[in-house]
């Protein structure tokens, strides 16, 4: 008994005086990191770090304070100009609640692997934060912009990507975890989402910004980019952007306009709800060819035409319309993939790989060239379930 | 401590003078009042019964521990009446043995015995009997006549129902016993009684039901108490101490009420109750660590409720013991846990806070530890004004001055109220001790540390026994059966066998009929 009480009591000594307190840190002592920015400046890298002002986020600070401030700093690797940031910062930088991670347009065609091999290792970062791309712009403008509704900047890119992926479908939210799981898989190329300052980039740094109905510097998203190995390449077009969501079925609800059957100039818009898609990988003449096949479930929720939807016919038509525009979208990303740019961003080479695995050690060494030539066969099965409140339309119900 | 140092001294001083009872009854009155030192509590009526033989007597009781009523009534009206009618002279007293012709003929009280030696004499009258000597007879008689001021029956202050009964145990140990027979009025629950204390000489009783308590339980318990060796016995918490397993821990072993229908219950589980003269606090035994976690009410509830509530309690048993420390283990080593909206507000309640976060947490539950013993010891009047210097101290200047950040506040309150939660008090100062050593682990080790903690606990607890039976059953050991009355209460309809853990014999406890559902009559 005895003994069992001094080993226990010599323990918890030992184990206090080797270990104890080790990467302890009060919380007045951390600099909280929410956004990180990475521009090219020559040879060197650009870090921008916007840290939050708690005291000016919480109001006890009053209004004097801006929510967030940014430090920079530059380096020859991630790692190296982060810590050369403690001499500016008071406090320790922390990165455990990082939201989002910018890279400036420049920086991205450069490739964007030597900044995550130090994210991806080290053990503070978080797995699930965003990446986005400085679209025609260098990262530290955007992380220099007060936004309206939301505290920080870091916490508007963050909430307005979800938001918009979830409605809208033509972003992509990509986290660190599946950006880095895919620059490192043969069979699939990386997408990231654009962000840019619309308006006039100067009074974004200013709380005047904030102060108007109108704000006139607005972070938006648009459009995706896309990579090839680490470098980007180019960028997709909205539409193209909405074609390629399709086509990994992570459109969770849209809106898709079409046009009325019997005057173009009058459209008819339906909100899907939610998407499937499945791909199936058959070899015909020793090349691959992908059966894209994207059910949807969708409801009318404007309509320009006269139309009359207690007939089955009507339905059954505006089914028709809204599967072509949406079969029409994904074409033509598949189509500028494949002749433009040449790089798999659909995954078809993962696909492939998991069907046919004999095939794809033959071909994956080619398989930009592959994927170019590869026929991509597109069906798209909308249904219409409901019309809301009304079966006639407005412009139906005017003239009866 | 000096008290018991004089009470130890007296006794043995007493001890060594030789006490025999002569046939002189003035040696013996003597003898008597040099043993108590001349107390004037204690009285001495002398009587004497004239005739052709006088016949001189003495009655000695302590005033105040007898009742003076009674020993008028029932004691000097049949003795001094029956002389002033002539009815009883001297001559007609037998002159062998004129103690029997009193205790056969005249004395009309139901419980007298015979004084053999001079110590079951001094111990009569010092417990409230009164003796009777006579001129002649080397032996006296001690006719039982307790009767004192004493606190009646009232409701427990410390165990309150909202559902059950109100009456508690008072002082007095008989009437504690017999609150216990009112509730069981069965021929097998069994009572043995024991005087502890080598000068208060306290009447400790054990009770028990026959043919469901365990024997070698029962002969553990007896022996034990036997066992003790002590000068006095003034609360049941000596007997606690002394007779609780070997080895140290902080967790009661032992279960205290001041109810009667706890003890009743106990017993009808097999347990074994002791009872102490002088308190009413009764103890229970054998005790597990569920027991501390339970009230009575539980099973005057509804079974639903009640689960619901036990279930609540341990909830905020976790609480008391583990709020402060999580909090300092997560704002200090993982504040990648918190979601980042509640870390802003965090870091901006903690700027210009001048101590680590667990200086303040200390700083803090020392703080409320001083509050609530100030409020438990001070008067009733007083008591009012200290809680609110408590609330205006911890919950506003503090803040307002920022020394503590307000969340702090917040963590230590809800860890104030969880304890409080905890229906016995000897479960919840545990539980306080150890907060603080986890609050200790969980500033140099965060989590890992609380963990730490948290396994030495557990390990510590299922290694306690209370009078064989081990603390942490129906859980360490698993007995599927008796988890039906731990964590949970299930339904008195399925309360169908006593707890496995404390009795292993007479099991069946309750058999009846399932109601049947009687159709309501149509209306035709």
């Amino acid at each position: 008994m005895k003994r069992a009480w001094c080993l226990t009591i010599i323990s918890v000594i030992c184990m206090a005086v080797v270990a104890g307190c080790w990467n302890r840190r009060e919380l007045n002592d951390i600099a909280v990191s929410v956004a990180i920015g990475v521009d090219q400046r020559a040879n060197k890298i650009l870090l921008s770090n916007q840290i939050l002002n708690p005291g000016a986020i919480s109001g006890m600070e009053g209004g004097s304070f801006a929510p967030v401030t940014m430090f920079q700093e530059t380096g020859r690797g991630f790692q190296e100009a982060a810590r050369r940031m403690t001499a500016l910062s008071t406090r320790k930088i922390y990165v455990g609640q990082m939201q989002m991670l910018v890279f400036g347009e420049e920086f991205a065609r450069k490739g964007i692997s030597k900044v995550l091999d130090h994210i991806s290792r080290d053990h503070e970062y978080r797995k699930d934060f965003y990446v986005v791309i400085a679209r025609g712009a260098e990262a530290q403008d955007i992380l220099q912009v007060y936004s309206p509704l939301e505290k920080t900047p870091a916490s508007k890119m963050n909430a307005s990507l979800e938001t918009s992926s979830r409605v809208w479908g033509a972003t992509a939210a990509v986290k660190i975890n599946e950006l880095i799981s895919t620059l490192t898989s043969k069979g699939k190329s990386a997408v990231l989402t654009g962000i840019v300052v619309s308006g006039d980039k100067q009074i974004g740094n200013d709380k005047k910004n904030v102060e108007k109905i109108l704000s006139p510097a607005q972070l938006k998203y648009s459009g995706l980019a896309v990579f090839k190995k680490d470098k980007l390449l180019g960028w997709l077009s909205e539409k193209e952007s909405k074609g390629y969501n399709y086509t990994q079925g992570k459109i969770k609800s849209t809106v898709v306009l079409a046009s009325c059957p019997k005057d173009n100039n009058k459209k008819i818009a339906v909100e899907l709800l939610g998407t499937k898609s499945k791909k199936k990988v058959s070899i015909e003449n020793g090349m691959p060819v992908i059966d894209l096949q994207v059910k949807t479930e969708g409801v009318v929720t404007d309509a320009q035409c006269e139309l009359d939807f207690t007939k089955a016919a009507t339905i059954t038509e505006i089914e028709h319309l809204t599967g072509s525009e949406i079969k029409d979208t994904m074409i033509s990303v598949i189509k500028k993939m494949q002749t433009k740019y040449k790089s798999d961003i659909f995954g078809f080479g993962e696909d492939v790989e998991r069907e046919n695995p004999r095939y794809w050690e033959s071909a994956k060494s080619d398989w930009d060239q592959v994927f170019s030539t590869m026929k991509v066969n597109v069906r798209v099965e909308v249904k219409i379930r409901k019309m809301f409140k009304t079966t006639k339309s407005l412009t139906e119900r005017m003239e009866e | 401590m000096a008290f018991n140092k004089s009470l130890h001294g007296s006794a043995n001083g007493s001890s060594q003078a030789t006490r025999v009872l002569t046939t002189n009854l003035r040696e013996n009155i003597e003898m008597i009042k040099k043993a108590t030192g001349n107390s004037p509590d204690i009285i001495i009526r002398e009587l004497r019964f004239e005739g052709e033989n006088t016949l001189e007597a003495a009655l000695i009781y302590a005033s105040g521990l007898a009742d003076i009523k009674f020993i008028n009534q029932f004691i000097m009206e049949p003795l001094m009446s029956s002389q002033n009618e002539r009815q009883l002279t001297a001559d007609k007293l037998p002159q062998a043995a004129p103690l029997d012709f009193f205790k056969n003929k005249l004395l009309s009280v139901g419980e007298i015995q015979d004084g053999a030696s001079a110590d079951t004499l001094l111990n009569g009258i010092l417990s409230g009997d009164t003796a009777l000597l006579c001129q002649g007879s080397d032996h006296g008689l001690l006719i039982a006549s307790k009767g004192w001021e004493e606190r009646g029956v009232q409701e427990p202050t410390s165990q309150t129902v909202i559902r059950g009964p109100k009456e508690g145990f008072a002082e007095n140990i008989a009437t504690n016993i017999a609150l216990i027979r009112r509730k069981i009025k069965d021929p097998n629950l069994w009572l043995e009684h024991f005087r502890v204390g080598r000068v208060t000489k306290t009447n400790v009783s054990i009770m028990y039901i026959n043919g469901i308590a365990m024997e070698n339980v029962i002969k553990e318990v007896r022996d034990r108490i036997e066992g003790i060796q002590i000068d006095g016995i003034l609360e049941s918490g000596y007997i606690e101490e002394l007779i609780q397993d070997k080895g140290f821990t902080i967790f009661p072993t032992i279960a205290n009420t001041e109810r009667p229908d706890v003890i009743a219950a106990g017993l009808l589980e097999g347990r074994i109750a002791i009872l102490i003269d002088g308190t009413p606090f009764t103890l229970l035994v054998p005790a597990l660590f569920t027991q501390f976690i339970q009230s009575a009410e539980d099973y005057y509830q509804r079974s639903d409720i009640s689960t619901l509530i036990r279930l609540l309690r341990y909830a905020a048993l976790i609480i008391a013991l583990l709020a402060p420390s999580v909090y300092i283990a997560v704002t200090t080593y993982h504040q990648d846990l918190l979601p980042p909206g509640l870390l802003i507000s965090l870091i901006a309640q903690r700027e210009g806070i001048p101590f680590p976060a667990f200086v303040e947490a200390f700083l803090m539950e020392v703080t409320f530890e001083l509050l609530r013993e100030a409020g438990v010891r001070l008067p009733r009047a007083v008591g009012q004004s200290i809680s609110i210097v408590g609330a205006l101290v911890i919950g506003q200047a503090a803040v307002q001055a920022g020394f503590v950040s307000a969340a702090m506040v917040i963590v230590v309150s809800i860890t104030a109220i969880s304890s409080f939660i905890i229906p016995a008090y000897n479960m919840g100062i545990p539980i306080r001790i150890l907060r603080f050593g986890m609050m200790g682990l969980a500033a140099s080790f965060g989590l890992f540390g609380i963990i730490t903690g948290i396994i030495l606990i557990v390990q510590h607890l299922c290694h306690l026994r209370s009078f064989g039976v081990y603390y942490m059953s129906p859980y360490a050991p698993v007995i599927a059966d008796d988890k039906k009355d731990a964590a949970i209460r299930v339904h008195w309809r399925n309360m169908i066998s006593r707890p496995r853990s404390i009795s292993r014999q007479n099991l069946i406890r309750e058999n009846s009929p399932q109601p049947q559902n009687p159709e309501p009559k149509r209306r035709d």
